[in-house]
């Protein structure tokens, strides 16, 4: 089922603390989105506000055009997965699935060829039978899923399921989970701290850091172009430096002049956020120079990765997949290379680090 | 220093402690027993000879017509008062234990504690201020003159039981129940609830244990319509040690540990038990 869901102006405080500020968020029908931060940033909460569990302390939230901030949760018609799972330990994995059904009364006939089909679509055909206090952490995973689906929810909820799996399960789930949501279809919310696993999975990423929304957006633009420096650094640890603006909006940092990079800025002082994959070890046409001397290199397998100190403190990281002649020893100089459009600028202080 | 668990030494010291612990947990209980078996009313230690004789004597007290009547009714007042005190307290307790594990409020400490204060009363008091607020009331109550202060005494083992297994529930599992539709109540009834078993047949027996034990309180509070068994067994004794009253306490020992078996296996081995 595909629905639409907007957020608006919705703010929630615990006594003094404030845990979401003023967000305003629709979120695209049928489509992936994931809400990233770091933890208490507000990104659960906000979760648990759309699931009902939690009341706004104000603003609405419509889902299909209808108001449902006061509708209490077992009416909304969502599916949620926790991030303990929450499956009912004395209920097989049948019994779990079909809870839901039960509680809409459908058919006794219909709910078991439902279950069977659910079953059937997480891969677990067959095990219906079984304690889920017998099922491995990955067929956990999969119930608590089937479990949320059984119901044919409006939307798809997700609290950081995957965090308790170990590495190689949680890629394989993330598959799962994104070639699942693309066959049905469904508007999914997925709540995430790890950026690799937001990158994979979403649509739209949406940013949030001390419970305000930082950026929302598709991934690829989200980090290409951060809308502030605390994006820029927590997706894809991006090298963050300060500088100040000159004149014709150029930017003097790191010892060097970078020309007419500060565009919209009107500050004095700025901050640089540059990807370690855009400073290049080569010329480049058009590139802006950065000399230094080499701190640290060394080969990652895939790629390597060079440590250079540009002489007032900063160590710039820059990363190359590109096969690399020996390095001269720590303290050789060495020359790092950026396109000017490759650096985004934001008014200093935008960062919380 | 770390204590070296595999020497000789500490393994002696630890048995003779382990001995001496099941000898003064158990003594009591042998004793009586064992006396249940001498053939003669002389409460010679250990006895002669071994005889059933008392407990044809103890069985026939129950005989219907041809026993007596005062055992059988406190027989009967006996299993009646554990039998409320067990079902009223758990009736309590269960919604308490939940309202004080997920609303904290100030209020919470304070409840628990007035709840517990009883164990620590002297029983002797309790009996007291329970027989002057009995006597006080313009009616008569009843037998509830015996349940309400064993609920006093039971309580405090109940919600602890409960309060404990409810602690290992988490928020999430009745949010999961309704979010797929399930009004809180419901969500209770379908989740909490079986989960919170173990803790709920330990606090049962407890309830009824208390209760069917309770001499203190009970020895201000009866009447001469509703006396218990541990009353009786006192009468009976208390003049001069008739062998029956070992022969029934005997009987009562067997029932107690067939009962605890039992819960045991039905909660399943859990440690919620205080």
């Amino acid at each position: 089922m595909k629905s639409t869901l907007i957020i608006e102006n919705v703010s929630k405080s615990y006594g003094d603390f404030t845990a979401l500020k003023d967000i305003n968020l629709t979120i695209p029908m049928g489509e992936f989105t994931c809400f990233l931060g770091p933890s208490g940033c507000g990104k659960t909460t906000l979760l648990r506000l759309i699931a009902g569990f939690e009341q706004p302390t104000s603003g609405r939230i419509l889902l299909d055009g209808r108001d449902i901030t006061a509708l209490p949760p077992q009416k909304r018609e969502l599916g949620v997965v926790f991030q303990s799972l929450a499956l009912f330990p004395h209920m097989s994995v049948s019994e779990n699935i079909a809870y839901g059904l039960r509680r809409k009364r459908v058919p006794a006939a219909q709910q078991q060829s439902r279950v069977e089909q659910l079953l059937a679509m997480v891969r677990l055909a067959g095990m219906g039978g079984r304690a889920v206090t017998a099922l491995s952490g990955g067929q956990k995973q999969r119930v608590a899923i089937a479990r949320a689906l059984a119901v044919d929810p409006k939307l798809f909820l997700l609290d950081e399921p995957l965090s308790a799996l170990d590495a190689r399960l949680r890629d394989q789930m993330q598959i799962e989970l994104r070639e699942l949501q693309q066959r049905l279809r469904i508007t999914t919310l997925f709540v995430t701290h790890d950026q690799s696993e937001a990158m994979m999975l979403a649509d739209s990423i949406a940013v949030f850091s001390d419970g305000r929304l930082q950026q929302f957006g598709k991934p690829g633009d989200v980090y290409r172009r951060p809308a502030t420096a605390f994006v820029a650094d927590f997706l894809g640890a991006a090298n963050l430096v300060r500088g100040t603006v000159g004149a014709n909006g150029d930017v003097e940092a790191m010892g060097v002049r970078i020309p007419a990079i500060a565009g919209q800025v009107n500050t004095t002082l700025v901050e640089l956020a540059m990807r370690a994959e855009d400073l290049a070890l080569a010329p480049l046409e058009g590139a802006v120079a950065i000399p230094g001397r080499l701190h640290l290199a060394r080969n990652l397998g895939g790629h390597r990765e060079v440590l250079v100190d540009c002489g007032d403190g900063t160590v710039l990281r820059s990363q190359s997949s590109l096969g690399q002649d020996a390095f001269g020893a720590p303290g050789s100089p060495i020359t790092l290379y950026i396109q000017p459009g490759a650096i985004s600028v934001f008014a200093s202080g935008s960062t919380v680090s | 220093m770390m204590i070296r668990t595999d020497s000789i030494a500490f393994k002696t010291i630890m048995t003779v402690l382990a001995v001496i612990g099941v000898a003064i947990a158990t003594l009591p209980i042998f004793a009586i027993v064992l006396m249940s078996f001498s053939p003669t009313t002389e409460m010679r230690f250990p006895p002669e000879a071994l005889s059933l004789h008392w407990y044809g004597e103890a069985l026939a007290l129950f005989n219907g017509g041809a026993g007596d009547a005062s055992a059988w009714s406190a027989l009967t007042t006996s299993l009646l008062v554990g039998l409320s005190v067990m079902v009223i307290s758990i009736l309590v307790c269960v919604p308490l234990s939940y309202v004080l594990m997920r609303q904290s409020t100030s209020w919470n400490r304070v409840i628990e504690t007035l709840v517990t204060l009883p164990l620590t009363f002297p029983l002797v008091a309790l009996g007291l201020a329970f027989l002057l607020l009995a006597e006080a009331l313009p009616f008569d109550i009843g037998i509830a003159r015996l349940v309400i202060p064993h609920l006093t005494l039971a309580m405090p083992f109940v919600l602890r039981n409960c309060l404990s297994a409810l602690n290992g529930i988490g928020t999430d599992i009745e949010d999961a129940a309704i979010s797929l539709g399930s009004s809180p109540i419901r969500a209770a009834i379908d989740v909490i609830l079986p989960l919170m078993r173990p803790g709920i047949i330990a606090g049962m027996t407890f309830a009824f244990v208390v209760s069917f034990n309770e001499f203190t309180v009970t020895f201000f509070m009866y009447t001469i319509d509703f006396s218990t068994l541990p009353l009786w067994m006192y009468s009976r004794t208390v003049s001069s040690l008739d062998p029956t009253a070992l022969a029934l306490s005997s009987l009562i020992i067997v029932v107690d540990i067939v009962i605890i078996l039992a819960i045991d296996r039905i909660a399943g081995g859990t440690k919620n038990i205080l």
